[in-house]
């Protein structure tokens, strides 16, 4: 026996602790009835048919960039009124460079037919592409799309007629690094949006052993549960995101280490979002990365400062980096504050924090039920009200990246189903695996929007070398249907509503998810509640302006209103 | 009674199956050894193949121990070394299937039994490995592992009560080995872990501080006491529990939080 000097310290560690039972049994006990079919699989017949290529075939990946898979995005491309579909088709190191253009532009019909129009709109790319942003940043009025590449990335604007033109090299976007998300936000209150770009790792396959091989042997990058697979990132370069300040004039200038955006050393950078988490009235940014710290960038006047591991972001509850990929913000339990959540691999739960008054997160994960997450590899993520009853949701795609672990009785499976949790307003409870849930691929992308215009939120998944799969949320159909009310507005605004005595708030947030852009779209669910009493938009810049919503079951395009004199941009 | 019987004839024909998997994995290993010298024996090899593992060569344990369970007799703690050697080679079922077997030779082989936990842990089997785990403790009340373990299982399953239950009691032993204070230490930990979510925090920062006083390097102690204290408005404290948590990430890696805590596989003594 080892009597150590610290026993009569554990005695009383022991005594102190209090071991009599914890008067509190986990939250949200009593999961409410389980509902029917929410999302259904309206793939077959959309006219949306397309193959990502990222890498060899599924069981030939060698390289770690092989496995990120790609993104979607919500546009409207024609600036029709309806909302169409672009695909990041993806590429492979045996394609040529450049490699024949396998991005997807779909135009939609707004009732749930797609079809293709990539030749005429000019976006088919030529590069290994994985993510996408949507924004005005020319501020013409139409969508805008950027691309990340396994570089150097591209910017599509858009001519207003359904065509884009490639304006990387004038607008000096063309960022090198092996890109992941992106997102379009007004960092500086300056009333054009900016750009920050996600980078990976720096990956060189001349100095990265490939999977299985005898440089890999032995290194504890290239092994997972014992198996070989494709090394990194751990032990690979960490590379810097790249923040453009948009001039104003059709150009960007790089303005990382201006804006404070530089790392030392770098991170794994995959998923980011932007939203004001701390009701100061400008823009926050939240980094998911991949086996690393998360950073929580806070805007101190269009300059940031990393408060991640200060504010209790950047790790998980017990302080331990986590392989994160995907993340969002959105306020779940309508306290009027923006909380978080991030995606993480297998053996691991996706965390939700609770922001408690801007100042700190709490992770919540365990009470708020994801503990059920625990062995799945999840991606694509955004809070949505799916059942429109005024609480938001949880949508999580899934899937991992080593097909390997099939038929190794650990646990997991390499095509996995997507998840949608239904929120409470304290706990999430996940949905019956039915109808589109039931499908199950190496998910990755999720884009959300309303494409068929019911009212409903809608999802697009993209999935690992495979077709995309799209889910019609079937909540507005029929009778009886619960009802909403839709708000388009520029990034970084905000509603406050209040319907049926419940108060809601949204944030039309930049970014989000993973590798993949939603429609810029706040649906509020508002359940039986046939009026809203209050709404109260909040524009970027901070003017407040009531909003009357005369009618529910409505999309509203509040105008908005002239913007005070900008203060000098930063840098 | 009956079902009894179909379990123990469905032990005995997986035994049967990995016997005969071996003996032809052994009859073509035969075809090419050298037959000049004396074969070891079983246990000679376990404890041969013990040494390499614990020297880093784990790849070289597992012939060994395959070997092992060929030349017989087989025991319970080959068939855990087994185990353990399948784990490292990423093959769990066959791990688990091994675990199994010592427990048809040994029903409540410690090791075999902690290890089954943590595979169904593993694989997020979560129920599963707190009822191996509680049956651990009930054949040991003396195993800290146990109560470690059972006590993270039932945390994920919210069972808040009971896990802080078993982490008590696992204060309450003497720890055997310097893993077992660890793992002690580590329970207290835990149970600051639950005040923090009963919403207890100065109980957490107080027995945190104990925590710390002990182990200044203990990987999640800082970090927790950093929120404790952050929840109870004393932020410079907070900050400073962080500075010293980044400094403590940045010197090396952190254990997976959510992994059975020291999750290497227990080979057996």
């Amino acid at each position: 026996m080892i009597r150590t000097a610290q026993a009569a310290a554990v005695m009383t560690a022991a005594a102190l602790s209090g071991l009599a039972p914890a008067q509190n049994g986990p939250p949200g006990s009593g999961a409410p009835p389980g509902p029917g079919l929410i999302l259904a699989d309206a793939t077959s017949g959309s006219g949306i048919s397309m193959t990502m290529v990222c890498g060899a075939p599924v069981g030939k990946k060698l390289w770690l960039p092989e496995l990120l898979g790609a993104g979607a995005a919500w546009l409207d491309a024609d600036t029709d009124g309806t909302l169409d579909l672009f695909l990041i088709g993806g590429a492979s190191f045996e394609s040529p460079r450049p490699a024949p253009g396998r991005n997807r532009l779909y135009k939609g019909d707004g009732q749930g037919r797609f079809h293709d129009i990539t030749s005429l709109a000019g976006v088919a790319g030529g590069g290994w592409g994985y993510g996408a942003a949507v924004g005005d940043y020319d501020g013409d009025g139409d969508d805008d799309l950027f691309v990340t590449q396994m570089g150097p990335d591209v910017l599509y604007k858009n001519n207003g007629n359904g065509t884009f033109s490639d304006v990387t090299a004038r607008a000096r976007v063309g960022d090198p690094g092996l890109g992941s998300s992106a997102a379009f936000f007004d960092a500086d209150g300056d009333g054009d949006l900016d750009l920050l770009v996600l980078n990976y790792v720096d990956f060189d396959r001349g100095r990265v052993p490939a999977r299985g091989s005898t440089g890999a042997l032995g290194n504890p990058a290239c092994t997972e549960s014992g198996i070989p697979v494709a090394c990194g990132p751990r032990g690979l370069p960490a590379p810097q995101n790249t923040f453009y300040r948009n001039n104003g004039d059709g150009t960007f200038r790089d303005d990382t280490a201006g804006a404070g955006f530089r790392l030392k050393p770098g991170r794994y950078a995959l998923g980011v979002v932007t939203g004001d988490f701390d009701n100061d009235g400008d823009a926050d940014v939240y980094i998911a990365n991949d086996s690393s710290i998360n950073s929580l960038w806070r805007n101190e006047g269009g300059r940031f400062t990393d408060v991640g591991v200060y504010t209790l972001a950047a790790l998980s509850g017990e302080g331990t980096p986590q392989a994160s990929m995907g993340t969002d913000f959105g306020d779940w339990n309508g306290d009027g504050w923006l909380d978080l959540v991030t995606t993480n691999f297998s053996q691991d739960l996706n965390t939700v924090y609770r922001n408690e008054l801007g100042r700190r997160f709490e992770d919540v994960s365990f009470a708020a039920g994801m503990g059920e997450t625990f062995m799945r590899l999840s991606w694509g993520v955004g809070w949505r009200d799916f059942d429109l009853d005024g609480i938001p949701d949880l949508f999580i795609a899934n899937g991992h990246i080593y097909p390997e672990v099939d038929g190794r009785a650990i646990g997991t499976r390499f095509r996995q189903p997507s998840d949608l949790y239904l929120g409470n307003g304290s706990r999430f409870f996940r949905a019956p695996a039915l109808g589109g849930l039931a499908v199950q691929e190496s998910f990755r992308g999720a884009a959300f929007a309303d494409y068929d215009r019911d009212g409903d939120v809608d999802v697009i998944l993209t999935a690992l070398d495979s077709e995309p799969v799209l889910l019609r949320n079937e909540t507005r159909a029929g009778a009886g249907a619960p009802h909403f009310v839709q708000f388009v507005l520029p990034v970084g605004a905000r509603v406050t509503l209040t319907a049926g005595g419940r108060k809601q708030m949204q944030e039309q947030t930049g970014g989000g998810s993973y590798l993949s852009a939603s429609e810029r779209l706040l649906t509020f669910g508002l359940g039986a509640a046939t009026r809203v009493e209050t709404c109260e938009i909040r524009w970027p810049g901070g003017a407040r302006q009531p909003f009357s919503v005369d009618q529910v079951d409505r999309r509203y395009r509040p105008a908005t209103p002239p913007r005070p004199p900008a203060p000098p941009a930063p840098g | 009674m009956r079902e009894g019987t179909q379990v123990l004839a469905r032990k005995g024909a997986i035994r049967r199956v990995w016997r005969l998997a071996l003996t032809i994995g052994g009859a073509a290993a035969a075809v090419c050894a050298p037959a000049l010298e004396p074969a070891p024996t079983a246990e000679a090899l376990r404890l041969q193949a013990r040494t390499l593992r614990a020297g880093g060569h784990k790849d070289q344990a597992l012939p060994l121990l395959e070997q092992a369970v060929r030349q017989g007799p087989a025991t319970a703690a080959i068939y855990v070394d087994l185990g353990v050697a399948l784990a490292d080679a990423g093959r769990l079922g066959d791990a688990e299937t091994a675990y199994r077997e010592a427990l048809a030779l040994s029903p409540d082989d410690p090791y075999a039994l902690a290890n089954l936990g943590s595979l169904a842990y593993q694989r997020g089997d979560i129920e599963q490995s707190a009822e191996i785990y509680s049956r651990v403790v009930a054949a040991n009340p003396g195993s800290l592992v146990g109560h470690c373990r059972l006590g993270h299982a039932l945390r994920f399953l919210g069972g808040t009560a009971e896990a802080r239950r078993e982490y008590g009691a696992a204060l309450a032993l003497e720890p055997a080995t310097p893993r077992e204070a660890r793992l002690r230490w580590d329970a207290a930990v835990s149970l600051a872990v639950l005040d923090l979510a009963d919403g207890n925090p100065a109980r957490a920062a107080e027995l945190l501080a104990f925590v710390e006083a002990a182990i200044p390097d203990h990987p999640r102690a800082h970090y927790l006491r950093a929120r404790a204290l952050a929840e109870l408005g004393r932020g410079a404290e907070a900050e400073r529990e962080l500075r010293v948590h980044l400094e403590l990430i940045n010197a090396g890696t952190l254990p997976s939080v959510l992994t059975v805590g020291d999750d290497a596989p227990d080979a057996a003594p």
